[in-house]
Order: C-alpha cells, then structure tokens, then sequence
C-alpha cells in the first residue's frame, strides 16, 4: 500500500484516540491537563529508550506510564502537602519535567534517533521507512501505525463500556457521586487513557502537537453538535479531514505533515466557528424543528 | 570577564527580572498557564518575521513576536467568554494551533534550506549564547515599560490580585488591569524566548513567583524573592549549560529553579512544609494541654481525678508543667494555684460560649459541647468581656453547672 495511506492512516489513529478522549475533556474542562500530561511523559520515554535501545518496544509504555504517574503525585504533593495554588502545581511540574527531558536527550549518545526535534515533531514523514511489523513472513505495514490501532481499539472499547459513566460524571460529578459512580475514579482512567494515547502518538507526533488533536476536532464538533453521541462522531470526522488536507497541505509546501495535520484541526474549528458565527447565527442543522417550535428551550 | 561573557549574563540578568515581576502579577490572578500560551504563540511571529527578513535580525523577530502575542492575548480574551468554547480550551486551542503554524514555516523554511545555519532551531530550547549586544535595543526599553506599568499600576494590580471583586468594586477597571497584565507577561516573554526557548519559557514565569510566594507574606517582599530567585537560577542554568556541548539553556535553567524551589517548599521559615508542620504541633499541644487544664479543674469541682494516658497527654503535660501550671507531688500530677486560674477561665470560657450559642443562636442544649470544645482556645479576653455583657453574667449553663468566676 502506498505511503500516503500509512500516513494519513496514521495520523487519523493520532487525531481520533485524541479526538474521543479530549470530547471528556473539553467538556470537563480540563485540556490543560492533557497539555501537561503530554510534556510530562517525556522523560520517562527518554529513559526507557536508553536503558532498552528502542523507541516502540513496551519499556517505552512502562517508562512513560512511571513518569505520567510520577507528575501526578508531584502535582498532588505540592498542591496538599506544599499548598501551592493549581495552575501553578500543573505549570511547575510539567515545565520540570520536560525540562529534564530535553536534558537527558541532549546528553545521550545512542543508536536510537531520538532528538529535540522528535520531540517536537515526530517522525511521520519518515514511517514509510521505518520498522514494520512483519507477520508470516509479509510486511504488513509500519510498527507505529499498529501500535496506535491498538490503541485506538482500546480507547474505543473502554468508551464504549463506560460511556454511560464517563457521560454522567462529565455532566454532572454531583449527580454521578450520587448514583454510586464515582466521578474521580472516571477522572483518574480517562487521564490514564489520555497519557496512554499520548505516548503511542509520541513517535508519530512528538509531544506538543498532541495538544492540537485533543482540542481541534472535538471544539469544532461541540460548535454543531445537540449530544455526545453526535459531537463524537463530528469529532471523528474532523480528525479524519485533518489528517487528510494536513498530508496534501504539507506535500504541497515541503513541510512538516504532523505540524501541518495539527494546524488543520485548529483550522477546522476556526472555519466552523466563523461560519456559524457571521452567517448562521441560529442555524443548527441538527436541531429538530418541533423540539425549537414546541417552546422546549422557552423557560 | 571577556565582552561577550558581559553581554550574555547582563542579558539574562534583564531577562530574569523582567519575567519574574510579570509573572508575579500572572501567578496571582492564577493564569500561570497564560504565560504557558503565550510563549508558544509568539513562535509562529518569530518565524513569519524570519522569512520576511530573509535573515536572522533579533530586532525584527521580537517584534514579529510581539504581534503575534498581541493576537493571541485578544483571541483568548475573546473565545474564552464564548459559552461554547471557555477558558480553558480557548488556552489549548490557541496554544498549539498558532505552535502548529510556527513548526510548519519553520519546517518549510528547513526544507527550503533557508534556516540552515541561522540557528533559529534555538529559540525552541533556547540559546543564551545567541543573544547580542543589538538585542539590547529591545531588552531595556521592554524591561522599562514593564518597571513603569508596574510603578504606575501598583496599587490598582495589587488590589484585583488579590481581591478582584472588591478591586471592581472600588471602581478599578479589570478590562485596564487584565490588559496591563498581559502586556506585562508578553513584553517579558518576548525578552526571555532568545534564552529560555519557547517551550519552557513560561516556567520562568511560574517558579520564581512560586517561590516568592512561599517565602514571604507580603507582595514587596514576594516580588524581591522572585526577582533574586530568578537571576540566581538562570544565571547558575546558563553558566551550566556553557559547559556542555550541545545542551540547550532552557531546560537547564528550569532544572536550576526546580531545585530552588522545592528547597525553598520544604525550609521556607514562613510557609514552607517543615515550619507549617512546627507551628501546627505546637497548636496542637496547646490545645491538648489547654483540656487537660481543663479536666484537672473539672475533676477538682466533683472530686474525681482525670486518667492521663499516650505521648500526646505526656507532651501537653510537660508543656504545662514548664509554665509552672502543673505541679506533680508524691507521683501525682496536681494544679498549682495559677494552674487553677488558668483551668477555670477554660473552663468558664467553654461554659459562656455553650450558654451563647443556646440563647442567642438558638442550638440545642445538646449540640453545643463539641463547638464549645474547639472555640474555647481562641477567645481572647475582648470577646470574653463581650460575652459577659451580652449573657448579662450569668451564673449557670446550659447543663445547669456553676459558671465559676473569679477566687
């Protein structure tokens, strides 16, 4: 199959784990946090990557997973023991961490190409050459694409098993404590599956760029969407357009691809917003008419 | 010290105190992640200003820089009030859409072969080493306005930081202070970005108030702190980095201040982790000797003694034994006659507060002890007087038991 399908494939897998995932988020209003999430990781891959000599080997998960644990607790500790306001323990404990994580990478002199620019950008451009995943004898196509499909397939399933839960806790936390669900538990796997997503996409993606994927599609979709259900679906499709023109916009310029897909899920959702805003102020496709007519949303 | 030692550490010294002061003022509105955005959003300036330029000229760049921080100040401002949109996800949006377009040039510009030995790569971590004397044309004019904002804003920035209602109130415009703030946290990123790097620069902002913060109780001093904290960490990180070949300032600069500031969480004399714990112990044992006080002088008015048992019990009893309200004679612990003063004020204060709270708050007789237990510690002799002349001296409490004044 040809390299544009790997790519864009790829790239979809990135923008649609980010996509469900940064839905809860957005609604929650926490995105920041899976802005911090993605800075922290790093030096735990930086780690994993030296001490096993690979960037796709599952030390890299564990090590990431430590370090995606790690801030949690330093971001707890300062905050309750050290009384440090919020945005502040968030602030200090990634920028710290990533800190390091550019430090050990600057310092390391390996096989494994892991530079300042991986972080930044990943490595999409170069997947077609890179490691494949080979299955009864035939190349079946590169290590990173499964990897994400894999875990696209368990963001899906968890999602799906827990949609009612991760639904009633976003809304209303109150409510969901009532009802026995418990909202921080959800917090805690939805953050877990945020940072798994984070790093299966750090070798396509670096680690700032996943910011984009997590707030693009599903701001866009929230603009037009009337339940979750349909925001997900958008949002699906959001990712898919932007890693789709992002490919053919980057090609076009001779530029990076994982930047210019993350430019086009920003794109998307300022498109969007200035076309509901300046010509269809009260258009909402979605919207049914008798649920408009029949005085619902009057008080 | 060699001329370009000169200008690389004066540089950073303006940086740091620059940064410092700006990011007081956005740590206390608790906006630490706005500086976050805004050092990624001047990146996109730093590359559109490089390829109209055609060549690395600082100048240009920092105003390119500028621009683009202007931009993304106005559009957070403007989606963050969006129903649909809010605050927190007009910040991640606006972050890495315009940190998105700043690689996506930039990565043009690398293809093109334009950016080759330009080094423009280092305003990602940072380079101190890049600054020049030129650059100085920006920093003191920017470091001015920021000391000049500051002097002619004070008053106004320090009431809305830390009360912005009562700021707004008082009839001080928000709209005024917040753009004053931002102008403030950009001019400094603008300054710091060359050194420190887009992606930490932010930290520049956040650690050094932080450590203000938790070293002092006042905003001078707060802000002084931050200042010394900041020039000490980035001089030490730049100085660090220049030893090594290939290791970008920025991070090391962060690791420095991180270091700074969780010495500083754990040793700060005023609010730090080790002198909270003292002084909480301290209360603690003050309260606990205070009902033991109690207990002793209860078990003298019906004749039975109190059991005294745990370290707790031991450590409140040796506290009150070196202030002489204890005395232990024959193996038994006994109250001295101040120590019988002191057990009846407890004792009449808890019974005042119980008869308080019944007569005039309207609570249950039975409802009263456990408030009464923990008030008791904390009324000072006004409010005692206070009590007295709203109960009109009363003799009894609620539980019908003697309130015991005087000898």
């Amino acid at each position: 199959m040809s390299d544009a399908f790997w790519i864009i494939g790829t790239g979809f897998l990135v923008a649609a784990s980010c996509g469900l995932l940064g839905v809860f988020l957005l609604l929650k209003k926490v995105t920041m946090i899976g802005d911090a999430i993605s800075h922290s990781v790093l030096p735990g891959i930086v780690i994993a990557v030296m001490l096993s000599g690979s960037l796709s080997s599952i030390w890299v998960f564990i090590g990431a997973g430590l370090a995606g644990f790690v801030a949690v607790l330093i971001i707890d500790l300062l905050k309750n023991k050290f009384k440090l306001q919020n945005d502040a323990s968030l602030g200090l404990t990634f920028t710290v961490m990533f800190a390091l994580g550019v430090v050990l990478i600057s310092s390391y002199v390996g096989d494994v190409h892991i530079d300042q620019e991986c972080v930044l950008y990943g490595e999409i451009t170069f997947l077609p050459l890179s490691e494949s995943v080979v299955w009864n004898g035939k190349e079946l196509g590169p290590k990173t694409f499964f990897n994400l499909l894999g875990n696209f397939v368990l963001v899906g399933i968890m999602l799906i098993f827990f949609f009612k839960e991760f639904k009633v806790s976003s809304f209303d936390p109150g409510f969901s404590a009532l009802s026995g669900i418990g909202p921080h538990r959800y917090h805690l796997l939805l953050l877990g599956l945020v940072s798994l997503t984070t790093v299966a996409s750090f070798e396509a993606v670096g680690s700032i760029l996943v910011v984009s994927f997590l707030v693009g599609p599903p701001l866009a979709a929230y603009q037009i969407s009337r339940n979750l259900s349909q925001m997900l679906v958008f949002t699906l499709g959001f990712g898919l357009l932007a890693s789709i023109f992002g490919y053919f916009f980057a090609l076009k310029l001779n530029s990076s691809i994982s930047a210019s897909m993350a430019l086009f899920s920003g794109i998307i959702f300022a498109l969007i917003y200035l076309i509901k805003g300046l010509f269809l102020s009260n258009w909402n496709p979605f919207m049914k008419r008798d649920v408009v007519e029949s005085g619902f949303f009057e008080p | 010290m060699s001329p370009t030692l000169l200008i690389v550490s004066s540089g950073i010294l303006i940086m740091s105190l620059t940064s410092s002061l700006a990011g007081t003022f956005v740590f206390l509105r608790k906006e630490s992640l706005l500086g976050d955005v805004l050092s990624h959003a001047v990146f996109p300036g730093v590359c559109i200003s490089f390829l109209i330029a055609g060549e690395k000229d600082n100048f240009v760049i920092l105003i390119g820089a500028t621009i683009t921080g202007i931009i993304a100040i106005s559009l957070i401002q403007y989606l963050g009030n969006k129903p649909k949109v809010k605050q927190d996800a007009a910040l991640a949006f606006v972050l890495s859409t315009f940190f998105a377009l700043g690689i996506v040039i930039l990565a043009y510009m690398q293809n093109l072969g334009i950016s080759g030995q330009s080094g423009l790569e280092t305003f990602l971590f940072g380079s101190a080493a890049s600054i020049l004397l030129e650059d100085f044309w920006f920093f003191i004019p920017a470091f001015i306005l920021v000391l000049t904002l500051f002097g002619l804003f004070y008053k106004e920035l320090k009431l809305v930081s830390f009360d912005r209602k009562f700021g707004i109130i008082s009839g001080i415009s928000s709209r005024t202070t917040d753009m004053v703030i931002g102008i403030m946290a950009l001019l400094a990123i603008v300054t710091g970005i060359q050194a420190m790097g887009v992606v930490l620069m932010a930290s520049l902002m956040i650690i050094p108030p932080a450590i203000g913060r938790t070293m002092s109780v006042t905003l001078k001093k707060m802000i002084i702190i931050a200042m010394l904290t900041a020039s000490l960490g980035s001089i030490a990180g730049t100085y660090f980095s220049s030893t090594m070949t290939g290791a970008p300032t920025g991070p090391w600069i962060v690791l420095f201040l991180g270091c700074i500031a969780i010495i500083a969480f754990i040793f700060s004399p005023t609010r730090g982790l080790i002198s909270r714990r003292i002084s909480a112990l301290r209360q603690e044992t003050k309260i606990r000797s205070e009902h033991i006080l109690k207990s002793m002088y209860k078990g003298q008015e019906d004749g039975k003694m109190p059991e005294f048992k745990g370290s707790k019990d031991s450590r409140g009893l040796n506290s009150l034994r070196t202030k002489g309200l204890v005395e232990r004679v024959e193996g038994r612990f006994r109250l001295t006659e101040s120590g019988r003063e002191e057990g009846r004020r407890l004792v009449r204060l808890h019974r005042l507060w119980e008869l308080y709270l019944t007569k005039k708050m309207g609570i249950q007789a039975d409802h009263v002890h456990e408030d009464a237990d923990s008030v008791e510690h904390i009324i000072s002799g006004d409010v005692e007087e206070l009590l007295l002349e709203v109960l009109d001296h009363p003799q009894k409490d609620p539980h019908d038991q003697e309130i015991p004044y005087g000898k």
